[in-house]
């Protein structure tokens, strides 16, 4: 990668399990907590991330790259701390008017190219992380004018899916998303929990799917289930 | 979930408004029970009750469960309840609550009205609402309101109103900006004076004879069913506008110059030629078109359109984008004289879509020639959907316009589709 400005940059966390993880900064910081240490100006070289295992961080990251990945496609002007990010990456050099110069710029960066549209959509591409629903993101983006819809839509779906897992790994995924920080994840992880409990048909039921033990005394019990009888 | 920290748990479970749902919680563990003050919305569905046999009535039980929340902001009961019920209720929320949806379901219950205070009138109470929704309401005396001073928006659906006492509720929310009364019954003459409307949407059943005076400055769309007499004066921010009377006859539209509009509907079964002619030159901005009024005509006879020149139409609305062209339109457009006026240079610059709907094969030389000539002006245009309907095929020319209408869409198969 070229090294002319900073937006390439490459942080290191480490997760609980001693596992270290490169990750580029402008998606480690969707991370408010990374975000801090990183503004501080804390040059240490690997990131600790005491309480996230690896398996969690994993998903964590991939989280964080598909929002940042969606946030340049749809070149969200709108998207103001995203763009601030952007211009905390980029030196002082070169103009820093406008949000589509500085996107440009790092791309331009990252894999050379000069920031047609066209190109873009292949370094997509070209990527790592890819599994079928990048291809169509790709299709959507060069559509982008009459998308808008559909790409919101398409991550919608995408995001209910990444948290559609078992109850450990969504209870592991919270509590990694409010130490970290990070307010998408949160935000959906905790819609899931609520859309489970509400699909619970019984006191039981929500005991059981969230192993949960009655903390009440078999009176309190007892009082507490005759005034909510009436949702039977 | 132990580990999870209090702030998160509470957090989670706001996400809950079912009041079923937040009933079971609060016997699921202490710590739910205590995380669930902080509610900020709850509702109870029209079956709730249904099943209860318990020793507390519905109001009570509605209560209790209001008396555990701390701050709620939005309160929807769409089951039964009684005046009496939602004054205590109201009593434990007015002063958090921004949104109140309420199923009166009074129309029919002509004694409830004598009950005092009504349902109505104990809404009062909510001094800061922000929002107001009501299903199936009985509005025949003027309710016992003071003013709602953040009341925004306002929605009734399933009404008897009589005239005074809708004017008395208006005037009861002056900082209105949205208004919407969907199928209400018994209105004969409305007038609707708030300075803030920006969004209003009327439909009254019955004879499509209400009168309409609207004096909203900011109004930006307006949405109107069922009234034959229509005056807003002051148009500026006006955006959307849709007209349309399917029990009655429009005789008479007043509004503005219609400087900002964008999108206009006119539908009905009969329109005096006099407000259709009005409304089109009003409309002299307007970039999507859906025209539907089957006739024309001052009195009870129902009469065509007369002759609308094709040339003098597309120039007098140069911004016209799309064009849905149902009812009497199409025929007036293809009379005889229409295409005369054709000076070289005629074009119609922006249009980009157009719905044609063809009922009979009548004169269909001239309605070819202006399909043709649709194709042949619009240099932008992209779609042309040929809608044919109940044309008696029995006679041979219904046949020979079919054939001509495919030899159109065949030498233009990018643009026509037929339907």
């Amino acid at each position: 990668m070229s090294s002319s400005n900073n937006s390439g940059k490459v942080l290191k966390l480490k997760s609980k399990d001693n596992q270290i993880f490169e990750v580029e900064e402008s998606v480690a910081i969707q991370s408010e907590l990374i975000k801090n240490v990183v503004e501080a100006g804390c040059d240490i070289g690997v990131i600790p991330l005491l309480t996230v295992h690896s398996k969690t961080l994993r998903n964590v990251i991939e989280w964080c790259q598909k929002h940042v990945d969606y946030v340049e496609e749809n070149d969200s002007g709108s998207n103001e701390e995203e763009i601030k990010n952007w211009e905390s990456e980029i030196c002082e050099e070169g103009n820093n008017n406008g949000s589509d110069d500085e996107e440009t710029k790092n791309w331009e960066s990252e894999e050379n190219n000069n920031g047609s549209d066209e190109e873009e959509a292949k370094n997509w591409e070209s990527e790592g992380n890819n599994d079928g629903s990048n291809k169509e993101e790709v299709e959507n983006w060069e559509w982008e004018e009459n998308n808008d819809g559909s790409d919101e839509e398409e991550l919608e779906n995408w995001e209910s899916k990444f948290v559609d897992v078992d109850k450990d790994s969504l209870y592991a995924l919270l509590l990694a998303a409010d130490y970290l920080s990070i307010d998408s994840l949160l935000e959906r992880v905790i819609k899931q929990v609520a859309d489970v409990i509400k699909q619970c048909r019984s006191v039981e039921e929500v005991r059981q799917t969230f192993g949960i033990k009655s903390d009440f005394t078999p009176e309190e019990e007892e009082e507490i289930r005759e005034e909510i009888s009436w949702i039977d | 979930m132990d580990s999870l920290p209090d702030a998160i748990v509470q957090y989670i479970l706001s996400h809950l408004n079912n009041a079923r749902d937040v009933a079971a919680c609060n016997c699921v563990s202490k710590r739910w029970k205590e995380s669930l003050p902080y509610l900020r919305s709850l509702y109870f569905p029209r079956n709730s009750f249904d099943s209860h046999s318990g020793s507390d009535n519905p109001d009570t039980i509605v209560w209790k469960m209001l008396s555990t929340i701390v701050c709620l902001e939005e309160l929807v009961v769409y089951s039964p309840f009684t005046s009496a019920g939602l004054a205590l209720w109201l009593l434990l929320v007015h002063s958090s609550l921004k949104h109140l949806e309420l199923r009166m379901d009074n129309i029919t219950e002509y004694q409830a009205c004598l009950d005092s205070p009504s349902k109505l009138d104990c809404i009062s109470a909510a001094k800061n609402l922000e929002s107001l929704k009501l299903w199936g309401v009985l509005m025949v005396n003027p309710p016992k309101w003071d003013v709602f001073k953040n009341l925004r928006s306002l929605e009734i659906v399933g009404a008897r109103l009589e005239d005074p006492a809708f004017s008395a509720a208006l005037r009861a929310c002056p900082n209105l900006t949205n208004l919407v009364l969907l199928g209400c019954e018994g209105v004969r003459s409305v007038s609707i004076e708030l300075p803030y409307l920006e969004h209003c949407k009327l439909d009254f059943y019955g004879l499509g004879n209400c009168s309409l005076s609207l004096t909203c400055p900011k109004i930006e769309h307006l949405e109107v069913q069922g009234c034959s007499w229509i005056r807003v004066r002051e148009t500026t921010c006006l955006r959307n506008l849709s007209i349309a009377n399917n029990a009655g006859r429009v005789y008479m539209v007043d509004f503005g110059k219609l400087s900002a509009l964008e999108f206009l509907s006119m539908r009905g079964v009969q329109w005096c030629w006099d407000a259709i002619s009005k409304m089109l030159e009003w409309s002299s901005e307007v970039k999507h078109l859906y025209m539907k009024v089957e006739f024309t005509g001052d009195l009870e006879t129902l009469l065509p359109f007369p002759e609308v020149d094709f040339v003098e139409f597309f120039n007098s609305h140069p911004k016209l984008q799309k064009f849905d062209i149902h009812g009497a339109m199409f025929a007036a457009l293809c009379q005889k004289n229409s295409l005369k006026n054709v000076e070289p240079g005629f074009v119609i610059p922006c249009l980009e879509e157009v719905v044609v709907q063809v009922r009979s094969p009548l004169n269909a030389e001239q309605k070819m020639s202006t399909l043709e000539s649709l194709l042949k002006y619009g240099k932008n245009l992209k779609t042309m959907v040929i809608r044919i309907l109940q044309m008696k095929s029995s006679h041979s020319s219904t046949d020979d316009f079919f054939d001509e209408i495919c030899r159109l869409r065949f030498m233009n198969r990018k643009i026509v589709r037929i339907e």
